[in-house]
């Protein structure tokens, strides 16, 4: 726990998966990476994700006007299994449709 | 040049469907309750504020809020106040499909046109976010101005439609990225500005599915900025239009409600001022600056 915000350690995800970023890549460079591939994983559940750039957090958030933010990946997919109308399956086929047509 | 400096209340009664489209309190029967605070009770109060100082005022209705309090809407409508729209249920226009944005403008032109005996001529786009097609269907729809972009502040403008720039996309050259935003076209539809911080809602309406929300700020500050505001603008402009945008949700609580009377009361005190109606204002600004063509300015000179 940090002792400054009280804020539980970053729990691991394996939706974080292996970064391919070169070593030397500038360090928000992965951070950009990971926030453009949520955004699209989010997009077909009706989800936003917008990046502060600083610290741990993210906001996830609905276009109803619901928002949370999520610290972490896991905190990100809990959020996101709250505020979307539809449970969220890495294996969802409108997803993968998605992921597909978008050339991911 | 005499002082002409028009001041104009934009009312929007976002009540449920602000809740339902906005607000994230869609399973919250609290934050539904207080959206029927603002129908119920919060819009006859202000009426009552409009109706002391004899004040016009310019009310955008969500269908929604027509359809569910329609004493309400009666009060506004026989008090002689111009009806404009505002969506349905306080749906993102740029979350919408072109066909369920058309389908809810033009039912709400109808909505409005049954209730008031006149289609209206303004719109407040939800969000304050205008999609591709708001322009076309506002056009259709015949509407002569909209008070939603925020190219300007206290001067009317036409509005601009399909600016386009480039975000950044870190994983590419940055040679990518780096281009000017690129300037649509100018439409023959006035602008009244919007202008987020002559707003009630954001500072003064605690949103508890919004993670940044305020909703506690003392009316007494937000008094200080409108006033700063206000006095730049009778200092720097001969003509303007000073809008308040305001929601009976935050403006029928008592401590707003006494800080709009001081706010009256203190523009009252200016030589050259008037009270008018939205419409009224964009109508106005026509005669000074007619629609310049789609390459034109959206500016008037000097503005």
């Amino acid at each position: 726990m940090c002792v400054l915000c009280y804020e539980l350690a970053p729990e691991d995800h394996w939706s974080d998966g292996v970064r391919p970023g070169e070593p030397s890549a500038p360090p928000l460079r992965d951070r950009h990476r990971r926030t453009r591939i949520l955004a699209a994983v989010l997009a077909p559940y009706g989800l936003t994700v917008s990046d502060p750039g600083a610290g741990r957090h993210l906001t996830i958030a609905d276009r109803k006007g619901a928002a949370e933010v999520a610290a972490g990946l896991p905190a990100v997919w809990e959020a996101a299994g709250r505020l979307s109308s539809r449970p969220l399956d890495p294996l969802d086929p409108v997803l993968l449709a998605a992921l597909a047509e978008a050339g991911r | 040049m005499a002082k002409d400096i028009k001041c104009v209340f934009g009312v929007d009664i976002d009540a449920v469907g602000g809740w339902l489209g906005s607000y994230g309190g869609e399973d919250s029967p609290s934050d539904i309750q207080r959206g029927m605070f603002s129908g119920e009770i919060g819009t006859p109060r202000v009426l009552k504020l409009f109706q002391k100082f004899d004040l016009p005022a310019t009310w955008f209705i969500p269908g929604h809020s027509i359809e569910t309090f329609p004493d309400s809407v009666k009060m506004i409508v026989d008090a002689g106040h111009e009806i404009g729209a505002h969506g349905y249920s306080h749906e993102n226009p740029i979350a919408m499909t072109p066909k369920q944005e058309e389908d809810v403008l033009a039912y709400c032109v109808e909505l409005i046109d049954k209730v008031s005996g006149r289609a209206p001529r303004g719109y407040v786009p939800p969000w304050w976010e205008m999609s591709n097609s708001t322009p076309s269907l506002l056009q259709k729809y015949g509407f002569t101005y909209d008070h939603g972009q925020g190219l300007h502040d206290f001067m009317p403008f036409y509005a601009r439609v399909g600016d386009s720039w480039t975000k950044i996309d870190y994983a590419q050259e940055a040679s990518a990225w780096m281009k000017p935003l690129e300037r649509g076209e100018v439409i023959d539809l006035v602008e009244i500005g919007a202008n987020w911080y002559m707003d009630d809602l954001p500072p003064m309406m605690f949103i508890k599915k919004a993670p940044n929300s305020a909703g506690w700020v003392n009316p007494r500050d937000v008094e200080a900025w409108w006033k700063d505001q206000f006095d730049w603008v009778y200092r720097e402009q001969d003509y303007g239009v000073y809008a308040f945008t305001i929601h009976p949700d935050v403006a029928g609580r008592p401590q707003v409600l006494l800080m709009l009377e001081r706010m009256i009361e203190y523009i009252n005190g200016h030589e050259g001022v008037s009270w008018v109606t939205m419409e009224a204002a964009a109508d106005d600004f026509r005669t000074r600056y007619a629609y310049p063509g789609p390459t034109g300015s959206p500016f008037m000179p000097g503005s």
